[in-house]
């Protein structure tokens, strides 16, 4: 397998990363476990996380399962801060106040003495950069955070974050993390060529646009069980039409080349350019079984641009941008 | 009528930009000058142009009639940098050694010993903006140049040059041209919230969609014979089905409130928020006088929904990014 530098870092990673969102929800404790150890088997090292997943139970399981098989040393660890962990007015945000506390809260419940890539899960549009990139600095130098990074960031804050890093001598950011797959690739307009000119790593959210790509939503009526049936609007916004007839083509399109339409739409975001790391998501561990194969395989050419005819370069036809207030365009049919 | 402060400059400058592009082709000299001479009595005190616009003509013709009616100096002059201007690899783009060249043809045609407001037409994707932002500084040391700014730039690139300015102690951009109009609102997602944090004045550019809000194209049917859609490829992919049909939408609109079609666009584009000054390209003295009452006009609150309805903030339904190599997104009916 292929690893890739995270970024202008140097440390290699796989080039997917398991995403631990469901874990402590719809996937229980134990099989959350067995996806992890399995993933680490399969040689995935790189696992992200948020203290906001499940109330902080994701973080608590991976942590344990880090704890249990004893392969936190061989981690790229990624969690984030951000988002309300508790009713206070302090209990979220990009405070110094907050991150401080966020971060130790966040190493209690993995279990561990640092945090490889620490994320701000989302910008803050009211507060000036600096304060947060300060506070960022301090935990590196107290050896808590080893790397920084952003999510869902517009390309030219994440701009004006270097700009004040390199101002004031702080850490910069090392990756960013952005909703991206084949029926949302708005990031393509300005934050990749942005990326790729400041060696940040990009870490896809979303590849298989929860699993539209996949399949899941061929049919007329949500399934039961899914996101869209379960999480609301904001995700049963996202299964447009046009979203699912794209689905329905990458599908023929993967079985013309033995595969399944998952491992096809991640195996195309893994290998766009720019792409560090796309964060798969496994609900089950058969999910997980069918990405694994995709480390491995490596997008043609010829391939490359029958996906840019499905939804041109740039555009979108479902709307993964959806919970970032920043962006206002919405992607309807 | 209410001038405004162009960005953080304190020069104060009309709510309209008059737009020179017509000006030498198809709008005759005379005409040309008749139009100028009409939008200063009329308070009209910020003019744009650029050295490709007719090939120099309509600099040359700007400068002309700033000559004879003697007014020069009560103008905000603003011109561009960067177009191809003759046949050698040299004869265009942002390097130093085009740009001192081709400001000193700019201030010979235009007839005056300093340009007010110097633009970069189109961003330098494949140089270092240090080069770019060096060579604009020394001009402002010259004395040939007042102010710097940039057109049609991506804004992570405006948020680049912002950070090389402060860093290398030069002067910085003070304004940015994009494309913004009802029908393409795209800047809105990160332009808009980008110079209104950092105070760059918001100078859009086709504020009437190339005369589609003007009622130019029927809502139906074929395209009139002598219009620009006709004449030009880059120009009819932008003459969508959808985008004739909110044009009606809005004469509907304007006819209620009495006004035009036209005069009801503008008035959008001038109160959108972030917005300085829209620039107007009246191809006859008579689309001037048209645009002259919205001057004075101000948007109602209630109307900003309306438009919001019409199109989506930051949605596009015609294409006035294809002309820009970093805009990958496609719109299309």
């Amino acid at each position: 397998m292929e690893y890739r530098s995270l970024g202008r870092t140097g440390v290699m990673v796989s080039p997917l990363c398991l995403g631990t969102m469901n874990f402590g929800g719809p996937t229980d404790a134990q099989e959350s476990l067995a996806i992890i150890i399995r993933a680490l088997d399969a040689g995935i090292n790189f696992i992200d996380t948020s203290n906001s997943y499940n109330s902080g139970e994701s973080e608590r399981i991976v942590g344990k399962a880090l704890k249990e098989n004893g392969g936190r040393d061989h981690i790229i660890l990624a969690t984030k801060v951000h988002g309300q962990v508790g009713p206070g007015p302090n209990d979220g945000g990009t405070s110094r106040y907050h991150i401080v506390k966020a971060c130790e809260d966040s190493l209690r419940r993995l279990q561990t003495d640092h945090i490889d890539l620490y994320q701000l899960h989302r910008p803050s549009m009211t507060i000036p950069q600096d304060e947060t990139l300060r506070a960022l600095d301090d935990l590196v130098r107290a050896g808590k955070v080893i790397y920084i990074g952003c999510s869902n960031h517009p390309a030219w804050l994440v701009m004006e974050a270097l700009a004040i890093s390199e101002r004031h001598s702080l850490a910069r950011f090392v990756s960013a993390q952005p909703p991206y797959n084949l029926l949302d690739r708005r990031s393509e307009n300005e934050l990749i060529p942005f990326c790729q000119k400041y060696g940040l790593a990009v870490l896809p959210w979303s590849p298989l646009a929860g699993g539209i790509l996949a399949g899941r939503y061929a049919q007329e009526i949500l399934p039961a069980g899914s996101r869209a049936e379960r999480l609301g609007d904001m995700f049963r916004v996202r299964v447009s039409q046009r979203a699912r007839q794209a689905a329905e083509r990458v599908a023929e399109m993967a079985q013309a080349r033995n595969m399944t339409g998952a491992q096809l739409a991640l195996l195309w975001i893994k290998d766009q350019p720019g792409v560090t790391s796309p964060i798969i998501g496994p609900r089950t561990r058969e999910h997980l079984e069918a990405f694994l194969p995709v480390m491995d395989l490596q997008l043609s050419e010829s391939d490359r641009a029958l996906f840019d005819e499905l939804v041109h370069p740039g555009n979108a036809a479902a709307d993964f941008h959806n919970s970032n207030d920043w962006m206002k365009v919405r992607i309807t049919d | 009528m209410e001038y405004r402060s162009l960005g953080r400059t304190g020069v104060m400058v009309s709510p309209l930009c008059l737009g020179t592009m017509n000006f030498g082709s198809p709008t005759g000299e005379e005409e040309s000058i008749a139009i100028i001479n009409r939008a200063m009595e009329a308070g009209i005190n910020f003019i744009d142009t650029a050295n490709v616009y007719n090939n120099g003509e309509s600099e040359r013709i700007v400068g002309r009639a700033l000559k004879e009616n003697g007014r020069c100096d009560q103008i905000v002059l603003a011109t561009k940098v960067h177009g191809k201007m003759g046949p050698g690899p040299n004869d265009g783009g942002d390097s130093r050694y085009h740009i001192l060249k081709a400001c000193e043809d700019s201030l010979r045609r235009l007839q005056t010993d300093h340009i007010d407001l110097y633009q970069l037409h189109r961003p330098p994707l494949t140089m270092p903006q240090d080069e770019t932002l060096r060579a604009f500084d020394d001009l402002i040391h010259a004395g040939k140049v007042l102010y710097v700014g940039c057109s049609t730039h991506p804004a992570w690139m405006v948020m680049e040059a912002l950070a090389t300015s402060e860093r290398y102690n030069l002067a910085r951009y003070i304004s940015e041209q994009p494309p913004y109009n009802l029908l393409d609102r795209r800047i809105e997602n990160e332009l808009v919230p980008l110079c209104q944090r950092h105070g760059l004045a918001i100078i859009p550019w086709s504020p009437l969609a190339g005369g589609i809000l003007t009622g130019r194209y029927p809502p139906a049917g074929d395209l009139p014979e002598d219009s620009r859609a006709a004449r030009s490829d880059w120009f009819r992919s932008r003459v969508t089905l959808k985008g004739r049909q909110i044009a009606a939408k809005v004469a509907e609109m304007a006819t209620e409130r009495g006004m035009t079609g036209a005069q009801l666009a503008l008035l959008w584009a001038k109160d959108q928020p972030g917005v300085t000054a829209p620039i107007v390209g009246p191809r006859t003295l008579s689309h001037l006088e048209e645009f002259i009452p919205v001057l004075d006009m101000t948007l109602a609150d209630t109307d900003r929904p309306l438009f919001d309805g019409l199109v989506h903030p930051g949605n596009a339904v015609a294409d006035f990014h294809n002309t820009n190599d970093w805009m990958k997104t496609r719109i299309t009916d």
